[in-house]
């Protein structure tokens, strides 16, 4: 309606959201519309930092450098203050914004780890290209939840 | 490390005083099916099983179960001495594949991986195959010959002596680029020639530095236990 000039549109906002008020032309009709996004989709990007995870240690299997999928695996294991525990029960809860904070700073860490790992033992440029193929190959058929939540830039590679 | 190291091929080390010159980097190359792999894998298979010398065996190419099935079809049994960290077989190509932008690996990438893996590894003896992979990576062949020439010249100062493998694309050219064979301190030529019908493999070592060797043609046979190589025949 607004397209067709029934409607007049202004942005509203406020602290906590954004609103749009249209107004009708003379009228003192007034609607108010939310545009949110849903839920946030936390279990579908916490699969996509797993199918990374799983990724990375199979090049790294197939890459053929001994131990090294050891040394990954172990990380994985670390406790990291609570915050592995934090995230599933946010999952449960259903996400939230909060929740995709928290499994950023995880895969951050643990990617991290993984980088500082790989590069010690076959060179960083290397260890770049495992990572980043591995980033590649998680985020394929998931791309838009990957580029619209930014899950791939934590991964640094 | 002496100053040679044998291949385990006898006829080819009869040729060379003893094997290849320590700390050199050889070019091996030759048409596909030649036997090049599997005369790099005597040269690891030796260095890591008789001489206590860890090897590495860098597959930028050839799939990885290619040369496992090579390996068992003669009798290469390289898996206790990859469980003591005395043979790797690593696949870089793995990498090619999926990289970030899906480019082939350059002298550069390859350099940075050895500088890391050559040390933690304690690598003495080290196979790339092949540079025809790596020349995909650049766009004309004086690139391809600055960075080989600056590869080869951080391999010489590593305590590895290497093996470059390089297939002939034809006949008439030994390596693809043309530039191989000069930046080398040796190079070893497999042919693989058509006589009367049939395939004839042989061997020729055409440059080999610090090093009195035979210059002849000699038969080269792939028997159920690897290559054999006839020193006291030639081929005319």
């Amino acid at each position: 309606m607004h397209g067709l000039g029934f409607l007049e549109r202004r942005v509203r906002k406020s602290r906590t959201r954004s609103a749009l008020e249209y107004r009708m032309m003379g009228s003192r009709i007034t609607l108010d519309l939310e545009l949110s996004d849903g839920p946030t989709p936390l279990k579908e990007a916490l699969d996509y930092y797993l199918d990374y995870v799983s990724t990375v240690l199979e090049k790294t299997r197939r890459l053929g450098w001994p131990g090294i999928d050891g040394k990954l695996e172990a990380r994985l294991e670390k406790n990291r203050n609570g915050l592995k525990e934090n995230l599933f029960t946010r999952i449960l809860d259903g996400g939230g914004a909060r929740g995709m904070e928290d499994l950023r700073a995880l895969f951050r860490d643990i990617s991290q780890e993984f980088l500082a790992i790989t590069s010690e033992a076959m060179g960083r440029a290397t260890a770049l290209r495992l990572l980043s193929g591995a980033a590649e190959e998680a985020r394929k058929g998931r791309e838009s939840l990957v580029d619209r939540y930014d899950l791939r830039s934590i991964l640094g590679a | 490390m002496s100053d040679r190291l044998p291949t385990g091929i006898e006829g080819f080390d009869l040729l060379v005083q003893g094997g290849f010159p320590a700390r050199s980097v050889s070019l091996v190359a030759g048409p596909a099916g030649g036997g090049k792999s599997l005369f790099a894998l005597h040269f690891c298979h030796a260095g890591a099983r008789r001489y206590n010398e860890p090897s590495m065996y860098v597959v930028l190419e050839e799939a990885k179960e290619s040369l496992q099935r090579v390996m068992q079809m003669f009798g290469m049994d390289f898996g206790d001495l990859e469980k003591a960290d005395r043979f790797l077989l690593i696949d870089l190509g793995e990498l090619r594949v999926s990289g970030s932008q899906g480019s082939p690996i350059g002298f550069r990438e390859l350099q940075d991986f050895l500088a890391s893996s050559l040390k933690t590894a304690h690598v003495r003896r080290l196979v790339i195959d092949s540079l025809s992979a790596i020349g995909l990576h650049y766009g004309s062949a004086a690139e391809y010959r600055e960075r080989l020439f600056a590869f080869c010249r951080f391999l010489r100062g590593m305590d590895v002596t290497t093996l470059l493998i390089a297939e002939s694309p034809d006949p008439h050219a030994l390596t693809q680029f043309g530039v191989e064979q000069f930046l080398a301190d040796s190079v070893v030529h497999l042919g693989l020639e058509e006589v009367k019908g049939e395939l004839r493999r042989t061997l020729t070592v055409r440059k080999m530095r610090f090093t009195k060797h035979d210059t002849g043609k000699h038969p080269m046979h792939i028997t159920s236990v690897g290559i054999e190589v006839a020193a006291d025949e030639k081929v005319v």
